[in-house]
């Protein structure tokens, strides 16, 4: 039993890395524009059919699956500045309100589109022929490709975590998401500094999507579910904040992997659980500030 | 939002027509336009949050899908009948409205956003999974008595609570309370500091916005029979955003306008179109970009300009507008 508990726990975990990875993306684009993008969880999804398209091409091998993990998040973070570039920005001046309704129009058109290029049927992407097998922890199957999974999500937490820390783009980013005109007024070019990290919050959409595809099927909706669990590891962890947003990534991937343990159905209402604790003891979340 | 004679004469040419209408036209564009009428309750009570406290919800859709769920489970496990649960329906939503509002308005701006569509999400789920209680994905059907299973004797209850809810949040709107709301609205801070309780005020506004949300979602759900968890996903609580923007959020009608283009938009282009997303997508795309202000905002300020226009030749005109 306790070996159950702890490979759902590591389940929990490499889930928690995916959703932590689309989140980071997300968290910082709401950090620094100000807008929750709605179109975070189609940027994913985009990406999800884009890697079963290119894995396709190569016919499942192990290139095929690198290729797919390069392309598909540039191809998605292309597509990302282009929103912002030629939308987001031509209404800047204007409420938030209609930046949000522009990226909600925006997963329509794109649900719609994946439908048109890819049709509406289900599609599976199979591990690459290298991740194929399992590990033995203790005993029991562990799916190497989950290791995978967690090793790149650290990855990611720390590459971030250097560039914020350590490069000049990285503390324009953090003053940006503490005071955005402020940043203006000190010389640093806004527009091209949203546009930059919508890009980069593309890309982290897209590399979640890249790396989620073998898991699980690809079909429309996966857009919906990711975006409302990256919403909520942007509330619990706080806003801009790529540290709470690993914390909160990782609660929420645990909490759901042993909610599922507990009752199967409910599991999704145990990270609104979480969400409602949060809110109660911290409103800005566990590494946020006041708002 | 004040009441002028012109905009009561229109309110009253716009009942008027509603009222004649099912001898005017036969059965399926009667549904359509009750569709339209639901609609309308509903984007006008969203903007008692939006346009009135300035609260950007993105959760509405768990109110309305409350709505319809209180006539439905009233049925099923009460056996009450249908218009006892519309008549309950505003207290059910209105309760969720203001435990979700008490806890949400300590935030603010994109946060109380995304607060509020969390939470809707969280009735959603409770809703969709809860298999014993509320049917789970196949929904629950809903009766309705023999009487109103007449169109036109549906059409004529629907008429009458939509234009009773829709005067009632006229009044608020033109109410004191309605005037502090509109202080918040512009200067949260401002308004706190000559003594008014800005939290009370938005809570208070969100519950009555919610509550008769629900209305509207009963009234639909009688409509379709039917009242199912996909009339709370977070996808439905952009229904109401959309069309109080389409319309313009600072007219009283703004909404209503919206909510008719949209509805009967819907209808269209779910019915001629293969891909319905793709073009009501695109169609919002170009709505925000070029109509900031929503279609009564841009066509109020076209006739401003018009009479401006026309009042240059004689500018002591001017002073004598409102």
């Amino acid at each position: 039993m306790t070996i159950d508990i702890l490979i759902q726990l590591l389940s929990g975990v490499s889930r928690g890395m995916i959703l932590f990875v689309v989140a980071s993306g997300l968290t910082l684009i709401f950090g620094v524009l100000r807008i929750p993008n709605f179109c975070h969880g189609s940027l994913y999804m985009l990406s999800a059919f884009a890697t079963y398209s290119i894995t396709t091409v190569f016919g499942g091998s192990n290139l095929g699956f690198l290729a797919s993990l390069i392309v598909a998040p540039l191809v998605v973070m292309a597509f990302g500045a282009a929103i912002e570039f030629f939308l987001l920005r031509r209404i800047s001046n204007r409420e938030h309100l209609y930046q949000l309704i522009v990226t909600f129009a925006i997963t329509l058109i794109v649900a719609d589109g994946i439908k048109l290029i890819w049709g509406g049927s289900y599609r599976s992407v199979s591990y690459p022929p290298m991740l194929e097998g399992s590990l033995s922890v203790l005993g029991r199957p562990f799916p190497q490709y989950y290791v995978l999974v967690i090793a790149a999500g650290i990855v990611i937490a720390a590459l971030l975590a250097l560039i914020i820390e350590r490069t000049r783009f990285g503390r324009v980013l953090s003053a940006a998401v503490i005071d955005p005109e402020m940043v203006g007024a000190l010389g640093v070019n806004v527009p091209r500094l949203y546009t930059t990290v919508f890009a980069l919050g593309a890309w982290l959409a897209g590399f979640g999507g890249a790396l989620a595809a073998p898991i699980g099927s690809i079909s429309l909706g996966i857009d919906n579910s990711i975006i409302i669990e990256s919403f909520a590891v942007v509330i619990i962890g706080g806003s801009g904040s790529i540290v709470g947003a690993f914390a909160a990534a990782l609660i929420i991937g645990i909490v759901q992997a042993l909610g599922i343990m507990v009752a199967p159905r409910l599991a999704i209402g145990f990270i609104f659980i979480a969400l409602c604790a949060v809110l109660l003891l911290r409103p800005q979340g566990l590494l946020g500030r006041r708002v | 939002m004040q009441i002028t004679a012109k905009s009561l004469a229109g309110f009253a040419i716009v009942v008027f027509i509603l009222v004649v209408s099912p001898y005017l036209t036969d059965e399926s564009n009667l549904f359509v336009l009750m569709d339209v009428l639901i609609a309308i309750l509903f984007a006008t009570s969203y903007n008692l949050v939006l346009g009135g406290a300035g609260l950007l919800s993105f959760g509405h859709a768990a109110y309305f899908g409350l709505g319809a769920y209180t006539v439905a489970l009233l049925q099923a496990h009460l056996g009450l009948p249908m218009l006892v649960g519309i008549a309950l329906s505003p207290i059910v939503a209105g309760v969720f409205a203001l435990l979700v509002a008490l806890l949400t308005v300590r935030l603010s701006g994109m946060y109380f956003a995304m607060l509020t569509l969390a939470f809707a999400q969280l009735i959603y789920t409770v809703i969709a999974e809860w298999y014993s209680f509320t049917g789970g994905d196949n929904g629950i059907p809903i009766t309705v008595p023999d009487y109103f299973f007449v169109t036109a004797h549906y059409f004529y209850l629907t008429l009458g609570i939509v234009v009773g809810g829709v005067l009632l949040l006229w009044l608020i709107g033109n109410s004191p309370f309605g005037a502090a709301l509109h202080a918040i609205r512009e200067n949260p801070q401002r308004a706190s500091f000559v003594g008014l309780n800005v939290k009370l005020y938005q809570v208070a506004a969100f519950t009555i916005s919610g509550a008769l949300s629900g209305v509207a979602g009963a009234l639909s759900g009688s409509l379709h029979q039917m009242a199912f968890p996909s009339m709370l996903y977070w996808t439905e609580s952009a229904q109401p955003v959309l069309m109080a923007l389409a319309g313009g959020i600072h007219a009283f009608f703004g909404p209503a306008v919206g909510a008719a283009i949209f509805t009967v938009l819907n209808f269209f282009v779910a019915s001629y179109a293969g891909y319905p997303l793709l073009v009501f997508g695109v169609v919002v795309l170009v709505l925000v970009m070029a109509l900031p202000e929503g279609v009564v905002g841009t066509f109020r300020r076209w006739l401003i300009r018009r009479r401006d226009a026309g009042s240059r030749a004689a500018p002591a005109s001017r002073d004598a507008r409102p």
